[in-house]
């Protein structure tokens, strides 16, 4: 590496070699798995305490390995063209590559212990990675604040595995499907751990209420945006849920939790995504959104369901990465991230124009595009679980979807050229951008179409049945998206009403899009009740932290020392 | 007591006696001594818990070297530091570098 930071070329290109490789081998492990079924290989660990080091690679896995190292690959290319003039990029590739490499372990994983070691990889990656930029103090606050949420979730994930483990003995995946399914493991239990490992998910995926680090997240480079949604971060939680879902299934508690979650997320981040004016913050709520639509598809409790919240993460993630790097190439070239600066970008930046409109047909849902098939499949599996309320507000989901994807989109593309643009004669990305785009954008064309061969993968014949066509379904979230690109297309691209004044002649409108800027308050809520009582508690126990290690450390070992003695007094 | 326990309650000492070590020294070398006892504590817990029937596997003892070596590496950072600290405060006291403590 010494060698390779004389020509920094080389190291950037070997990054992407390294993601090229490793996306070659998770193909080559879909084929094996195609061919032979799932690999299970496991060597002893800390056999003393039952651990094993399991790699288990089924349907599942591959999936998303492939889908993590292609996306990774697309955007590490991409990178060597956005963040060529940035300085500290041998800390950038090495972090972009561990979080890559982590999420591949991830999903490969075999136990809940091993699991848990990649999970907390990719959550410091993500939290440095947001504060690439140090020297900026949103930055580091963002970092910061992404790394805190997610702890709630990661403790709620330690505490709910460890107590399965205290009552089963095991941490095996597989062993855990075979104790639950044969009702070894009471059904309280059960639904109490199940509920906590959701909450572990919810803070990786960003679910109300811990998604409020995911739109703050956006303060670090548009390609590591792009990392954490696409491909790695928030794909986990959908991951876990997905992987854990045949030990928890037999609690009904636990699926209609799930599927509520997903349900409340995928309307609040869709509704605030209406309001904001940060191109990057509209396509963090979605993202927000999208995941509750996987939720809420993990939550019609049927294994289509369950298919059906895969194929969206997969569809989900190559639209949102698409829709990032897209929204990166303007950021790039025009240096805001301030939708009211941008307009009328469409002919001085015509692949980057191509490339944002499949992106936002994808997101609305539009056939042929892969958002149709995939949002469809999880609008009928909801309907053939009978969650008919679930369905509703799905479908007004997609309404809000359809309308902030083409709001975005005509407020950067069309209208009057802005002034920024004018003033710094703007052109288009270099190719070393805007050829990944292309591939993605020739991505979520096709990859619509492999739905069956998706199936095949993740379940065989038992999910076959659960792909059907209904017209009335379709014809309804058709009628959807028009409902949400009527008001759309009226109002920014038009401009009658102008929506500023029509705001003004409608204040209650006025008074809920303020509310909506807020988020629905949760931070305000979050600052209220934990940070300042939090702060005010440190600042009265500042006095027994003496900075002096020696000092400190007797308190905890006063603790130790009375552990010690409960363990023996019960021996 | 068979070999695998013999070596777990060893480990317990060897990580009690590197934590006693830090709370009652008043020098920052003998500290990181005392952390580097504790190091071998845990690297010590971490291969007698990879013992299959009294014999080290391939995967958990490798595992443990790799820790070792971190171990060493973090060790020569923290010496590091405090010869930048000697060399700014001239003592090796922490009770006597109140910087952090205000």
């Amino acid at each position: 590496m010494l060698l390779l930071s004389r020509w920094p070329k080389i190291r950037n290109w070997f990054a992407a070699a390294v993601v090229a490789t490793t996306f070659l081998l998770a193909v080559n492990l879909i084929v094996e798995v195609q061919t032979s079924g799932p690999i299970t290989s496991s060597v002893p660990w800390l056999s003393a305490y039952g651990f094993q080091l399991t790699v288990h690679v089924d349907g599942l896995a591959a999936f998303l390995a492939a889908i993590v190292n292609s996306l990774g690959f697309l955007i590490v290319v991409y990178s060597q063209g956005y963040m060529g003039h940035e300085k500290g990029l041998p800390r950038y590739y090495a972090l972009v590559l561990l979080f890559i490499g982590a999420m591949t372990g991830l999903v490969i994983a075999g136990n809940f212990l091993q699991l848990y070691i990649f999970w907390e990889i990719v959550g410091i990656c993500s939290a440095f990675l947001i504060s690439f930029w140090y020297d900026r103090p949103e930055a580091v606050r963002a970092g910061l604040k992404a790394f805190l949420v997610t702890r709630v979730g990661d403790a709620a994930l330690l505490i709910g595995f460890v107590w399965l483990y205290a009552t089963t003995g095991t941490v095996d995946f597989q062993r855990l499907t075979t104790l639950a399914s044969q009702g070894f493991v009471p059904l309280s239990i059960l639904t109490a751990t199940g509920l906590l490992i959701l909450v572990g998910a919810m803070g990786k995926s960003a679910q109300v209420p811990l998604h409020v680090w995911l739109p703050d997240a956006m303060e670090g480079p548009t390609t590591v945006s792009a990392l954490i949604h696409a491909a790695t971060m928030v794909n986990a939680g959908v991951y876990l849920i997905a992987r854990t879902y045949p030990i928890f299934s037999s609690s009904q508690t636990w699926v209609t939790t799930v599927g509520w979650v997903g349900v409340i997320s995928a309307l609040l981040a869709a509704s605030i995504a209406t309001v904001t004016t940060d191109i990057k913050r509209v396509l963090a709520y979605s993202t927000i959104s999208q995941l509750g639509f996987m939720f809420a598809a993990l939550g019609a409790g049927t294994q289509g369901g369950w298919f059906a919240s895969q194929f969206h993460l997969m569809s989900q993630g190559f639209f949102k990465a698409l829709g990032f790097l897209a929204a990166g190439s303007i950021i790039h070239m025009l240096g805001t991230r301030d939708m009211e600066k941008m307009g009328g970008l469409r002919k001085r930046m015509p692949l980057t124009f191509i490339a944002f409109l499949f992106s936002t047909l994808a997101i609305a849902g539009v056939p042929p595009f892969v958002g149709f098939w995939s949002k469809d499949l999880i609008v009928t599996e909801l309907s053939l679980a009978g969650q008919n309320i679930q369905l509703l507000l799905m479908l007004l989901a997609s309404v809000l979807t359809s309308f902030y994807m083409f709001r975005a989109f005509f407020k950067v593309f069309f209208g009057p050229e802005s002034k920024l643009a004018i003033e710094k004669d703007l052109h288009e990305s270099p190719k070393i951008m805007t050829v990944p785009l292309l591939i993605l954008c020739a991505c979520v064309l096709v990859l619509g179409f492999t739905e069956d061969w998706a199936a095949d993968l993740l379940g065989g014949a038992a999910i076959h049945s659960w792909i059907v066509f209904s017209l009335p379904i379709i014809g309804a979230s058709m009628i959807a998206i028009l409902v949400g690109f009527a008001p759309s297309y009226m109002a920014f691209y038009l401009g009658k009403p102008n929506p500023k004044e029509f705001l003004q002649a409608h204040p209650i409108l006025g008074s809920l899009r303020n509310v909506l800027l807020a988020g629905y308050g949760f931070d305000a809520l979050y600052l209220a009740v934990f940070v300042r009582p939090f702060s005010k508690i440190s600042e009265g126990v500042r006095s027994v932290q003496t900075g002096i290690l020696g000092k400190n450390l007797w308190p905890i070992l006063a603790v130790l020392f009375l552990l010690v003695l409960w363990i023996v007094m019960k021996l | 007591m068979n070999e695998q326990q013999l070596l777990q309650v060893f480990a317990a000492i060897l990580f009690v006696s590197g934590f006693g070590t830090i709370a009652s020294t008043k020098n920052l070398v003998k500290m990181i001594m005392g952390f580097q006892v504790m190091i071998w504590g845990a690297n010590l817990a971490l291969f007698a818990g990879g013992l299959v029937n009294g014999q080290p596997t391939y995967f958990s003892s490798s595992l443990v070297v790799l820790s070792i070596s971190i171990g060493a590496s973090v060790e020569a950072l923290a010496l590091s530091l405090v010869i930048l600290t000697y060399r700014k405060f001239g003592t090796l006291n922490p009770w006597e570098i109140k910087r952090l403590a205000h």
